[in-house]
């Protein structure tokens, strides 16, 4: 399963990230304009492949996905359901 | 008699004070608190140097504060000047300089970019953020909400300006499009009758402030006493939220780009949610491809469908209500007949009108219509044309500069631009401004931008020379791009090409180029397919 310090690195490496230092595990990712809607489908693809589940449409939500925190405790409940 | 548009909230907080006015992220604000508040920050404004035609600008996110701000403005005799709260350092210094904003409202997370502006600019107030250094005259929210309720009148007239909106010029310049009071609410009271809005509706505010068809939500709905729900930036992103929503807060008339609604339809988990509060769902910006229109219309049985045209110039021009698409039935759905009160002509390259069935320029008089482009006169001279009709008297059109059939049937077609504006979920893209900022790149030598796909796959690519034989870091050159055009302009894809196609006289060949990319893409998708 995926951790934070790759989830971390793959965003600060895939997005453009206007703050010093790189990004912190509750950023808000979607208030600061880093990650937009396609940006939305490409880290989806990612946690699939890297995590090896399945993301369905419903879960695809504001809740999941706010900060990288949020990310890693979706996928978490994911492979351990 | 209402004439001016805070008219519409001191109104209502007459006569249904207690009514949500405006909504956002599950906290209302109601019509009579939202006349106090407006009224708080029109004294702030005001005994901060406001005089009647003054420009402020709101540089915020989406928010109730973003709403006080518009109606406390124009309250104070302002007007107001919509940001992109995503906009470059640079472009928002342009902005400041070339309209003479002097009060500026916005929020301590854009303390970094307004500082930079300011290095260039020079203003009286800053409202919203209250720890910056080197700030003179800083304001929090706290400051503005210690002042008196009471209104105050400025004399306010219908030809007074209301709103400046900014858009993408081609000459990499953004331009500022002025409406007065008479045109906002004008355009506010022929769309809620053309939708036949009541207080008892409930609108959704999907676009952001500095996106045109904030008109609508916002004058309207205030105008028949509704409640708006102003939408979250983010929920752009996640349709099963953005579903769940609108479900929620059973909203009764939406209007958006169709990007929104396609989103909805294919990601919004709709089987799961019961969206029967939908009354009338409008779209705007862009053509609708009727087969996602058709999926819609069969999801919400109960709504009627209709598509808004008009650029931010004019608010709206035409009216068009959908039937329901048949299936497999691709024909492009028409803009629909000149709207009331308006008046449109189908002219060629001399400004002679067309014969019916022919392709002409869509040029249109309204009383929605703006003033003109704010400090340009070499742009205003273009965009109006002046028509000798009633016996010798001259009126104005409005350029829209879009191609369009001369109906037979009545019902006008939109058959794309006479220049190089492109729309991307329902931006006004130039491309030749992106051009030059990529090119404005040391390392690159030329840079070519178009459109690939259509509907939802419709992206933005640029393809680029360089001049020297080392790679360029992609990431280095978005940031690069991003400093001169807003976010939503830069191209989603950036290839790199060893040469340009050419015309004949030496040109970059862009359709070209356009249709070699297509091909390359759907030879790309049909292998992945297989």
């Amino acid at each position: 399963m995926i951790d934070k310090a790759t989830l971390t690195n793959y965003i600060n490496s895939n997005f453009v990230i206007d703050k010093e230092g790189g990004l912190a595990p509750d950023d808000n990712l979607l208030l600061s304009g880093i990650i937009d809607s396609l940006g939305v489908m490409q880290l989806v693809a990612y946690l699939q492949s890297e995590s090896d589940i399945k993301v369905e449409p419903r879960e695809i939500t504001l809740k999941n996905f706010k900060t990288v925190n949020s990310i890693i405790g979706f996928v978490e409940r994911k492979v351990t359901a | 008699m209402l004439y001016t548009l805070p008219q519409l909230i001191q109104y209502h907080a007459v006569h249904s004070p207690d009514k949500e006015a405006f909504r956002f992220d599950e906290t209302g604000i109601s019509y009579a608190q939202l006349w106090e508040k407006s009224n708080q920050l029109a004294h702030t404004l005001r005994s901060n140097g406001l005089q009647r035609g003054d420009r402020v600008g709101i540089y915020l996110h989406k928010s109730l504060e973003s709403i006080v701000s518009v109606f406390g403005i124009l309250q104070a005799g302002g007007a107001y000047v919509p940001l992109d709260p995503q906009l470059p350092q640079k472009r928002l210094a342009f902005i400041l300089k070339d309209c003479g904003i002097k009060l500026l409202i916005s929020q301590p997370s854009k303390a970094k970019n307004i500082e930079t502006a300011l290095s260039q600019h020079q203003l009286n107030a800053l409202i919203g953020v209250d720890e910056m250094p080197n700030c003179i005259n800083c304001l929090s929210w706290a400051d503005v909400y210690g002042q008196q309720v009471e209104p105050f009148d400025v004399g306010l007239m219908e030809q007074d300006i209301a709103y400046i909106m900014y858009t993408s010029g081609s000459t990499g310049e953004p331009k500022g499009i002025i409406h007065t009071h008479a045109s906002g609410l004008t355009y506010a009271k022929m769309a809620a009758a053309e939708y036949q809005l009541s207080a008892d509706d409930r609108l959704s505010n999907f676009p952001p402030l500095h996106f045109d068809q904030s008109i609508f939500d916002i004058f309207s709905g205030a105008l028949v006493g509704a409640t708006t729900v102003i939408i979250p930036e983010e929920y752009m992103k996640f349709p099963a939220s953005l579903s769940e929503l609108i479900e929620d807060e059973k909203i009764s008339i939406w209007y958006s780009v169709p990007f929104a609604l396609i989103q909805l339809l294919l990601h919004g988990v709709l089987e799961e949610r019961d969206l029967s509060s939908l009354r009338w769902v409008l779209y705007g910006g862009e053509p609708f491809p009727p087969k996602h229109m058709r999926g819609l219309q069969l999801a919400w049985p109960n709504a009627k469908f209709s598509n808004v045209y008009g650029p931010a110039e004019v608010n709206q021009c035409t009216a068009y209500e959908i039937p329901l698409i048949g299936e497999g039935d691709e024909a492009p759905i028409p803009i629909g007949r000149i709207w009331f009160n308006a008046d449109g002509l189908i002219v060629d390259e001399n400004d002679d009108p067309v014969s019916p069935g022919e392709v002409g320029e869509l040029l249109v008089r309204a009383p929605t219509m703006m003033q003109g482009y704010w400090n340009r006169p070499d742009l205003n001279k273009k965009a109006f044309y002046f028509h000798k009709k009633d016996g010798g008297v001259s009126h104005r059109y409005y350029r829209t500069g879009d191609l369009v059939q001369e109906p037979i049937n009545g019902e006008l077609e939109f058959l794309g631009r006479k220049d190089r504006q492109v729309k991307i979920r329902g931006y006004r893209i130039e491309l030749d401004e992106i051009e030059a900022a990529l090119a404005s790149h040391p390392q690159v030598a030329e840079a070519a931008a178009y459109l690939l796909g259509e509907g939802e796959t419709k992206q933005l690519e640029a393809a680029l020379t360089l001049k020297g034989s080392t790679e360029i870091n992609q990431i280095e050159l978005r940031q690069h791009v991003m400093g001169k055009v807003p976010r939503y302009a830069v191209p989603e894809n950036i290839i790199s090409v060893q040469t340009f196609p050419r015309t004949g006289s030496g040109k970059i060949n862009r359709r070209a180029l356009q249709q070699q990319r297509t091909e390359e893409l759907v030879l790309r998708q049909t292998s992945f397919k297989q």
